[in-house]
């Protein structure tokens, strides 16, 4: 009885990602022969290349815990929770959950919000574009009237906060900057691309509050009443400043203009 | 960049070369002399970024061929319809000379392989491959190529030989065909028969482009050579001359060389694509241009 | 549109202190021109078949099995957690390359 073509596919691709040895039944070398190596080929292909795309995605988590470590996570992650669509830079939504999740990474709490982090990155390089006028719009609106503005926030830009220092890690493990010793305490991270450069500042609680604010469409005066109601001292122009220089705030929205 | 400020879009009978992100900036400062670069749709389908920068940079100087590796052709399933208009969308903006996908597949429910699968080669096969090319011509609004893959196993179930499989599927959808001859090469080593056999019986007169790579030697249980299409390497010499056979036999078509891990210096690179451009331009020189495929 | 806590002078006057102090038209984006930052830190799709016969997937690795004995061995080494433990980084290996 021939097996549907279905079925022949079926059996292949169910042998693609598991631990065993198993050879699907029905394929054979040269010499009409079931052959292990012959089918190791195509497996090795594909759990090498798409452990191979992580760590492409996910370069700092490669480098914190080295290649042999993280190529055996990114092949369990394989495994786990495959692609469902072609485009492998947009493959590993899943990998910050996994890494916090994963038993034997329990010492290592700071992984999965670096994780994070890396893949907010790679969705603003992939980001659509924008032009960022902010500013000069800014200088343009009468004075009695900044209190309505609202802004566009610029598509790529998104922030992380993490109880651990990411911006350090993600630093000293991505661009190769300078090694020093790592602040204890937790760091907001925002994450914009206003040109061909991914920017990735370091921001107060206070800023990434304003920035969640606007990014909700809240005007500008509402988001300064709401930034003084929550944190005493709370410095609007420091805060904007750090939005307006990074690109994050693109565009200034009025509502009759 | 408008359009209108490009290069037209018509891939010569030249050398091409793939393009790679590390060769971005360097191609646009030397505006190296070549035929056309290939893409690989998958790599372009962000909303924005310096991939889309560089390439619209490109395409303002070079005719671009697109080249899908995630569509599934030969898969038992639909086409990933999403996918196909994110092709659509890559294809319509960056307007390549030609488009071509494989005689393989990569997806099934739910997974994306990654990899570029075989299949048998049966009548419940055929009619599902063609269905699927006819979908993409239609959605592409134009004649796509069908390239033969490089394989490491063979079906139990397969009943028809590649080669007739490839001029049913043309005679069928109207499609063109990719003729990689270092795939040929490896899949004839790999199941020991004859490459030169194989393009003897391959419909050249079909062919809209050809693939050249590097590939990486290995080995079966049984000592046989396995040969693994890794692109990794200079063309070997065996795959250069069935490449001049070929070109002997059907004039002048574009040929791209393909080098894709282990990615070298740029000379390096642009040095195997003379090579193929010598072959190209020797051809030329007597006479009997190729004609373009109907 | 009422405004009880911000008045609208001192909205003008941090706005105005965070416009002059934004370079023009944003430093951030000025680099634009400068060579592709991280062009290769993403994945990429192409054609090729991997390194052989000696398969990613067939590691003793298993963490299913019960037999993960891997450990870390980048610069996570190096740094422990904040709080309690102080880290450094000053001791990482230079030589591991960047993805």
């Amino acid at each position: 009885m021939p097996r549907s073509a279905e079925q022949v596919l079926a059996s292949f691709s169910g042998n693609l990602t598991r631990s065993d040895f198993l050879v699907p039944t029905g394929l054979v070398g040269r010499d009409g022969e079931t052959s292990q190596r012959r089918f190791e080929v195509y497996r090795n292909n594909v759990l090498s290349s798409l452990s191979a795309a992580l760590a492409a995605n996910f370069p700092a988590i490669q480098r914190l815990l080295g290649e042999e470590y993280f190529k055996a996570l990114a092949v369990e992650f394989v495994r786990q929770s495959p692609p469902t669509q072609p485009v492998l830079s947009e493959y590993g939504a899943d990998f910050p959950e996994f890494v916090r999740s994963f038993p034997p990474l329990a010492d290592y709490p700071y992984l999965g919000d670096v994780a994070s982090l890396e893949w907010v990155w790679l969705k603003a390089y992939h980001g659509a574009e924008l032009a960022v006028t902010a500013a000069e719009q800014l200088k343009e609106v009468a004075g009695e009237r900044l209190n309505e503005v609202r802004f566009k926030v610029h598509p790529t830009a998104s922030s992380v906060i993490s109880q651990f220092p990411i911006y350090e890690i993600f630093k000293v493990n991505r661009d190769g900057a300078a090694a020093t010793p790592v602040a204890g305490g937790g760091q907001g991270v925002l994450v914009v691309r206003p040109g061909m450069h991914v920017v990735v500042e370091q921001v107060s609680p206070e800023t990434l509050f304003l920035f969640e604010q606007l990014k909700q469409g809240v005007s500008l005066g509402a988001a300064a009443e709401a930034g003084l109601s929550q944190f005493p001292g709370f410095d609007l122009g420091s805060c904007l400043s750090s939005l307006l220089q990074t690109g994050a705030l693109a565009q200034v929205l009025m509502a009759d203009t | 960049m408008s359009q209108s400020e490009r290069i037209s879009a018509t891939v010569p009978a030249g050398a091409g070369l793939g393009l790679k992100a590390d060769h971005y900036a360097q191609i646009l400062e030397t505006k190296p002399a070549l035929g056309f670069f290939e893409v690989h749709a998958e790599n372009y389908m962000g909303a924005g970024g310096p991939p889309h920068a560089y390439l619209e940079a490109i395409r303002a100087r070079y005719p671009i061929s697109l080249h899908g590796v995630g569509l599934s052709i030969g898969g038992m399933q639909p086409l990933n319809k999403d996918h196909l208009q994110r092709v659509k969308q890559v294809h319509d903006r960056y307007q390549p000379g030609l488009f071509s996908e494989h005689l393989a597949w990569s997806s099934h429910q739910p997974a994306y392989y990654n990899d570029l699968l075989p299949l048998p080669y049966t009548e419940e096969t055929f009619q599902r491959v063609a269905d699927h090319i006819d979908e993409v011509q239609q959605v592409l609004g134009r004649q796509m190529l069908l390239e033969n893959p490089s394989t490491y196993v063979l079906f139990e179930d397969s009943v028809i030989e590649e080669t007739d499989f490839l001029m049913r599927v043309v005679d069928k959808t109207g499609c063109g065909l990719l003729l990689d001859v270092n795939n040929v090469f490896v899949s004839a080593t790999n199941s020991g028969r004859s490459a030169s056999e194989y393009l003897a019986s391959f419909p050249v007169e079909h062919v809209g482009e050809i693939h050249l790579g590097g590939h990486a030697p290995d080995e079966d249980e049984q000592g046989h050579p396995l040969l693994i299409d890794a692109h990794d390497r200079e063309v070997a010499d065996p795959v250069w001359h069935l490449y001049r056979a070929v070109i002997d036999r059907v004039g002048a078509v574009p040929t791209l060389i393909e080098w894709d891990a282990e990615v070298p210096a740029w000379e390096v690179l642009y040095a195997e694509a003379q090579r193929a451009q010598a072959i190209l331009t020797q051809r030329q020189k007597q006479g009997a241009s190729y004609a373009q495929v109907s | 549109m009422s405004n009880k806590g911000v008045s609208a002078a001192v909205l003008a006057g941090a706005v105005a202190a965070a416009v002059i102090s934004v370079n023009a038209p944003t430093a951030a984006y000025a680099q634009a021109k400068e060579k592709c930052y991280g062009v290769s830190l993403a994945g990429e799709n192409d054609c090729k078949a991997g390194a052989g016969t000696t398969c990613a997937g067939t590691s003793t690795v298993d963490y299913q099995g019960n037999a993960w004995t891997l450990v870390p061995k980048g610069t996570c080494e190096t740094m422990e957690l904040p709080g309690g433990r102080q880290g450094s980084l000053t001791e990482l290996d230079r030589d591991n390359p960047e993805a």
